[in-house]
């Protein structure tokens, strides 16, 4: 044995001690394997790497057996640490320790399935909580992206629905005076678009107006009495009428469906609930400041467009954020805000625009607040 | 210094066992706090974050911390009940009771080469100084396929510590290379240089009409196993068939919960 030489500890199974084993000392010489002194002769016991079969072993398969027939044909094994295993080898004759290097390359390659094995088993299990993660970090942009899929007519039809759900109950009527008014302001407002509108009036004192995807937009009597001039409401549904042109209820709606089917999914449970859900939600329907903004100003191009005096969607809000009427505008305003900066924004984008002919809106008004009277008492 | 306790002993009975463990006065056992079964008076009980073994005591709280994790993991209780004999004088003894029909088989891990690894509920008792952590199959087809065998109970130490086997032992030395296969639920401890691998056997006869025996464990020597005759997993199988209403089938979901759960 050499200076330089590598000498391991290991353990030594043979008949006598097949279950625990002893506790050896080894190095390779050459081509041969050497287990230094041992007990119970005391002599080294020199192996010809070639008669051993080498082999991974023990609970996790983290250990290195070399096994052989000893003279008497008895199953023998000597055992190392992997890392071990590789200094003896490593000192060998190259040619002599090639089925250790066969065996090797087996354990590294089933090692490597055995970590993909674990990772793809890991993946299934935390799949659906990975995916509900994703769905609600990027919701939005999941909607939006659907969005972009819905057909007009599907929308339409889709609309139909929610505009059934979110309606029910309420009293809508779509005559009178106050009525075709309505329906008028809304059509100066919508011409060319790609949605055929439907107007209604729902007999309530709440001050409020929502718009359903498809074009059916609902406003509240409580709006026209609160109005002080058709300018005013104009302005209110020009603003409304801009979440059903940018498809900005369509979104919403998708997300929570999105957002009730992948829980749905998740507890294996669907049902149709979201649909009704989702209408519910609708006369309350919160936007993004972001899609707010946008339907100002989209509101303003339209208001532009079919030539109508702009500031009606400046005063109403600031007018009903400082009146009286505290609860019965409760719900437009937590969901419009009349913010000053709001308010800036718009006084500002108006007087960017410089060529703005208006067109007085030829409506008798009294006669709108008069009917908005009178049409309540005959509806019951 | 040996860091354990000498412990003398006693087992009772024929097919519900139970052992009597006698404690000097400063001496101590540990259990599972559901397995004992009665204690003399000077007898103390006090439960420990962690196992009581010298090992975890020395360890800082992080130390303490994953392998009370471990224990988690393998089903055990966070907590281990540690019995010590805070006396002055005389022997006491405290008793643990085989949780059902089976032997308790004493391990005197000296003589085992310090380590073993069982099956997670044959583990009993031991004498305070054993450690006991958890055995993780990292092999993908054990993981799948051996289900009680994925997480295994490693117990070290020079202490004894007792194993409770379900139905009758079989203790096995296997030669270097020799090979035996079980089913993977009769597997009850096995020593550390065993190789423990998952075999599928048999065609799709077998299959289809071969019931729970699919899947073996494949033990290849050198070192030493014990095997229990009858496992509580089987045991629970028969008896949830035999319910009115139960069909005993599980679904891929329910297969891979298996081996997380409880068996
Ligand atoms: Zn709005």
């Amino acid at each position: 044995m050499s200076t330089n030489q590598v000498v391991v500890r290991g353990r030594f199974y043979s008949p006598a001690n097949p279950a625990q084993g002893e506790a050896i000392t080894a190095y390779s010489e050459a081509s041969d394997l050497v287990i230094a002194a041992l007990q119970n002769n005391g002599a080294d016991l020199r192996l010809p790497l070639v008669a051993l079969k080498p082999r991974y072993g023990g609970f996790n398969r983290e250990q290195v057996y070399f096994d052989w027939k000893s003279a008497q044909g008895e199953a023998c094994s000597v055992c190392f640490s992997a890392k071990d295993a590789e200094l003896l080898m490593a000192q060998a004759q190259a040619t002599a320790t090639q089925p250790y290097q066969q065996v090797r390359r087996e354990q590294t390659k089933r090692k490597r399935r055995s970590t993909i094995g674990l990772g793809l088993l890991a993946l299934y299990l935390i799949l659906p909580f990975l995916l509900l993660l994703i769905l609600l970090w990027k919701s939005h942009q999941i909607a939006a992206w659907v969005a972009g899929y819905v057909s007009i007519e599907q929308e339409q039809a889709l609309g139909e629905m929610v505009f059934a759900n979110a309606t029910d109950g309420m009293k809508l009527r779509q005559t009178g005076y106050d009525y075709e008014v309505l329906k008028s302001i809304g059509e100066r407002l919508t011409q060319g678009s790609v949605y055929d509108y439907h107007w209604y009036l729902a007999d309530t004192e709440e001050i409020n107006a929502f718009a359903v995807p498809g074009g059916y937009v609902v406003a509240n009597t409580g709006l026209l009495k609160a109005a002080d001039s058709a300018e005013e409401v104009a302005g209110v549904l020009a603003h409304e009428v801009q979440h059903v042109e940018q498809r900005h209820t369509l979104e919403d709606i998708i997300y929570s469906l999105g957002w009730q089917a992948s829980i749905a999914l998740i507890a294996g449970d669907v049902s149709s609930l979201w649909i009704t859900q989702a209408a519910t939600q609708l006369t309350s329907l919160k936007f993004s400041r972001e899609l707010e903004t946008e339907a100002d100003i989209k509101g303003l191009e339209a208001l532009h467009k079919a030539n109508i005096a702009p500031q009606g969607l400046v005063t109403f809000f600031e007018k009903l954020a400082e009146s009286e009427e505290g609860l019965d505008s409760l719900t437009f305003l937590s969901t419009h805000p009349a913010s000053d900066q709001r308010s800036a924004n718009l006084k500002k984008a108006i007087q960017q625009q410089t060529n703005w002919t208006t067109l007085a809106l030829p409506y008798d008004w009294p006669k709108v607040k008069a009917a908005v009277e009178q049409n309540k008492h005959t509806i019951k | 210094m040996s860091s354990m306790d000498i412990v003398d002993y006693q087992i009772f009975g024929a097919d519900s066992q139970y052992v009597e463990i006698e404690l000097d006065p400063g001496e101590a056992a540990v259990g599972e706090a559901g397995a004992m079964l009665y204690m003399e008076q000077d007898i103390v009980m006090e439960t420990i974050f962690g196992d009581g073994s010298a090992s975890t005591q020395a360890q800082g709280f992080f130390g303490k911390l994953m392998k009370a994790g471990g224990r988690l993991v393998t089903g055990e209780s966070l907590f281990t009940t540690v019995y010590m004999h805070q006396g002055k004088m005389w022997k006491r003894k405290v008793a643990f009771a085989a949780p059902y029909q089976g032997q308790i088989v004493p391990m005197p891990l000296n003589q085992l080469g310090g380590e073993l690894i069982c099956q997670r509920d044959s583990f009993l008792c031991a004498a305070k100084g054993v450690s006991l952590s958890i055995a993780f199959q990292k092999k993908i087809g054990t993981g799948l396929f051996g289900g009680e065998g994925f997480i295994m109970q490693r117990l070290q130490g020079d202490g004894l510590a007792f194993i409770h086997a379900g139905g009758s032992l079989i203790e096995r030395t296997l030669r270097p290379g020799e090979k035996l296969r079980v089913d993977t639920g009769c597997l009850a401890a096995l020593m550390p240089s065993v190789d423990y691998d998952i075999e599928y056997v048999g065609g799709l006869k077998t299959a289809f009409f071969g019931g729970e025996g699919l899947f073996f464990a494949s033990l290849t020597g050198p070192g030493k196993v014990w095997l229990q005759s009858l496992p509580l997993s089987r045991l629970a199988n028969r008896i949830v068939r035999a319910a009115p209403g139960g069909t005993g089938e599980t679904s891929v979901l329910g297969g891979l919960g298996s081996f997380f759960g409880d068996n």
